[in-house]
């Protein structure tokens, strides 16, 4: 009695721990926002004078006028921003915001792990990049020749700039193949070569073969006068894009990320390419103008209702070979977190790939005969293995695929040419393989001793049940 | 009547209470502001002196000295200016509100308007 009294109060201290702990967090978020807005406005307000400023130097009749301007502009916002401090609703409402944004930036960190790397590869290389050149173009008047003194100075600076680069542009080759190769090349080599066309490692490569571009053109034909301060420029940058593709092989070695990553990738790619049917069966006026001329360019894929294209299906398959090749490997090895990255992986491919075919009315489907396949070979092999989670994983993610299977099927009603509804039939044959699959893995679990499987097994299939009969 | 005087002179205790801790967080908070303030625009005009005697950016740097001081001053007459509408507040709203000859009647109504918005 004593002990489930004190578990009781531990629960109920634990609880309101958490909401002191809730509420210290908010108001702390909100005093950071109170500052925040302080040096927000300044930099605001120093941004406009200087914008302002630059464009008077450029309009001379009117400098005045826009000089003025841009410092009322500054006042107001400095002014704005001091005032609203003190509103406790404004700050109430700016942290929601802030929460918000925070929040849709971890969603996307969880899918693509370079994306923070590469957003600060945009704003420290590339944008300063541009706005020294536009700077340095706009100030020039005449072209530097090789031959003259001017260029003479500036030469050797370009010529110590020039081995630097083609080291930082060796070692970034070499890093990112070798970091890419070796940590996800053992899952899969086409893996690998996704995770190594993210745009984050081609920006920076494509940085130092521009810059080395840059300097080679300058060596050779001369520069614009405006041009001089373009060594240093260069040289600083490249400084940065170096620390970068440090910080991005650094995090490249995340192969559980990497596979996370190539998932949402590949979902992408599927979302993009995959066509849905035409949701209405009536050609506009505009088409019939176009066809009649010989110039109607409407994807034929989208005419198709019964059942999308073969090579869509094909593309499909092609994609989870490779994811459930990786995660295959992860269970020869017994690697939970790969697995789990694994199996996210698929099940965003899968997704995105049933979200496209629930337009189509067939219900078979060759992707879910093939995923349904792969996954009892999964099940199988994860229940072998010592380290019993991974079943308990292998049926979660029969039971979630188990649930997508309800919408193939299960396609909206069409309207015809002649304005007729056409109401397509509906089957959920595959939800019962799936369903069966969950019983297998209920099976195969029940011999373990130290997983959940067979509960997991029972819920989904529970779940699975309820989904089907809700749908019929 | 001495019951009546004693609750006067609480309310007025109350109120004189209540005066000194605004005055002390709008100094504090004006303080603060002002420090701020002008750790930015030595910031600012630090970066443009720095980068003109870099020789680099040699036509922003001027104009980075000069807006730093614009924003100084603008920094200032806001500054000020929020201080006197968090005066104007006060005294419009919360300082009525505290005077007892307002609110005879109830003893909840000496309240200030910010303890009515947090009940």
């Amino acid at each position: 009695m004593f002990s489930y009294v004190k578990e009781l109060m531990e629960r109920e201290a634990a609880i309101r721990t958490g909401q002191v702990t809730k509420k210290i967090r908010y108001q702390r978020r909100i005093n950071i926002i109170y500052y925040s807005i302080f040096f927000i406005e300044g930099f605001l307000a120093l941004f406009v004078i200087v914008t302002g400023f630059l464009i008077a130097g450029s309009f001379s009749k009117y400098s005045y006028f826009i000089e003025c301007s841009s410092v009322i502009i500054a006042f107001i916002i400095i002014l704005a921003g001091e005032l609203n401090r003190d509103n406790y609703q404004f700050l109430q409402i700016t942290s929601c915001r802030v929460k918000e944004i925070i929040k849709r930036i971890k969603n996307k960190t969880e899918k693509d792990f370079l994306s923070v790397l590469l957003w600060i590869s945009v704003a420290a290389l590339w944008i300063p990049l541009l706005i020294a050149l536009f700077t340095m173009m706009r100030y020039s008047s005449k072209w530097l020749l090789p031959s003259s003194d001017n260029f003479k100075l500036t030469i050797e600076a370009i010529k110590s700039i020039f081995p630097f680069l083609a080291a930082l542009l060796g070692a970034q080759l070499t890093l990112f193949t070798f970091v890419t190769g070796s940590f996800l090349g053992r899952y899969s080599g086409n893996l690998a070569g996704i995770v190594i066309r993210h745009k984050a490692f081609v920006f920076l490569i494509i940085f130092s073969v521009l810059e080395m571009a840059l300097l080679s053109i300058g060596l050779m034909f001369g520069y614009p006068d405006g041009f001089l301060l373009l060594p240093a420029t260069i040289g600083a940058l490249t400084i940065v894009c170096m620390i970068l593709s440090m910080l991005i092989t650094i995090k490249s070695i995340e192969s559980g990320k990497a596979i996370v990553y190539s998932g949402f990738h590949l979902a992408k790619i599927i979302k993009r390419k995959m066509k849905e049917p035409s949701k209405n069966e009536k050609v506009s006026i505009f088409w019939k103008f176009l066809a009649s001329v010989a110039l109607d360019w409407r994807n034929p894929d989208r005419f198709t209702y019964v059942y999308p294209q073969q090579c869509y299906c094909d593309r499909v398959i092609r994609y989870l070979n490779v994811l459930f090749d990786a995660t295959s490997k992860a269970i020869q090895n017994g690697e939970q977190e790969i697995f789990r990255a694994g199996l996210t992986a698929i099940l965003e491919v899968v997704k995105a790939y049933t979200e496209k075919r629930a337009s189509y009315y067939a219900s078979d489907d060759e992707v879910f005969t093939f995923l349904n396949n792969r996954t009892a070979a999964l099940m199988h092999a994860a229940s072998k293995i010592s380290n019993e989670y991974l079943i308990t994983d292998a049926i979660k993610f029969a039971g979630f695929v188990g649930k997508l299977s309800l919408d193939i099927g299960n396609a909206k009603k069409i309207k015809s040419d002649n304005n007729i509804v056409r109401d397509n039939p509906r089957g959920h044959a595959i939800a019962l393989h799936w369903i069966g699959l969950v019983k297998e893995g209920f099976d195969a679990s029940l011999e373990l001793k130290r997983s959940t499987g067979a509960i997991e097994a029972r819920t989904a299939c529970r779940y699975s049940c309820k989904s089907y009969q809700r749908r019929l | 009547m001495e019951e009546i005087k004693k609750d006067q002179g609480k309310k007025v205790a109350n109120g004189i209470f209540y005066l000194k801790n605004w005055c002390s967080m709008v100094i504090v908070k004006t303080i603060i502001d002002l420090v701020l303030g002008f750790m930015l625009v030595v910031i600012f005009f630090s970066v443009g002196h720095i980068l003109s005697k870099l020789s680099l950016a040699t036509i922003i740097s001027p104009i980075v000295e000069k807006a730093s001081l614009i924003i100084a001053f603008c920094y200032l007459l806001a500054i000020v200016m929020t201080t006197c509408v968090r005066t104007t507040r006060f005294i419009r709203s919360d300082l009525a509100e505290l005077d007892p000859r307002a609110h005879k009647s109830s003893g909840d109504k000496h309240k200030t308007s910010k303890e009515n918005k947090e009940n």
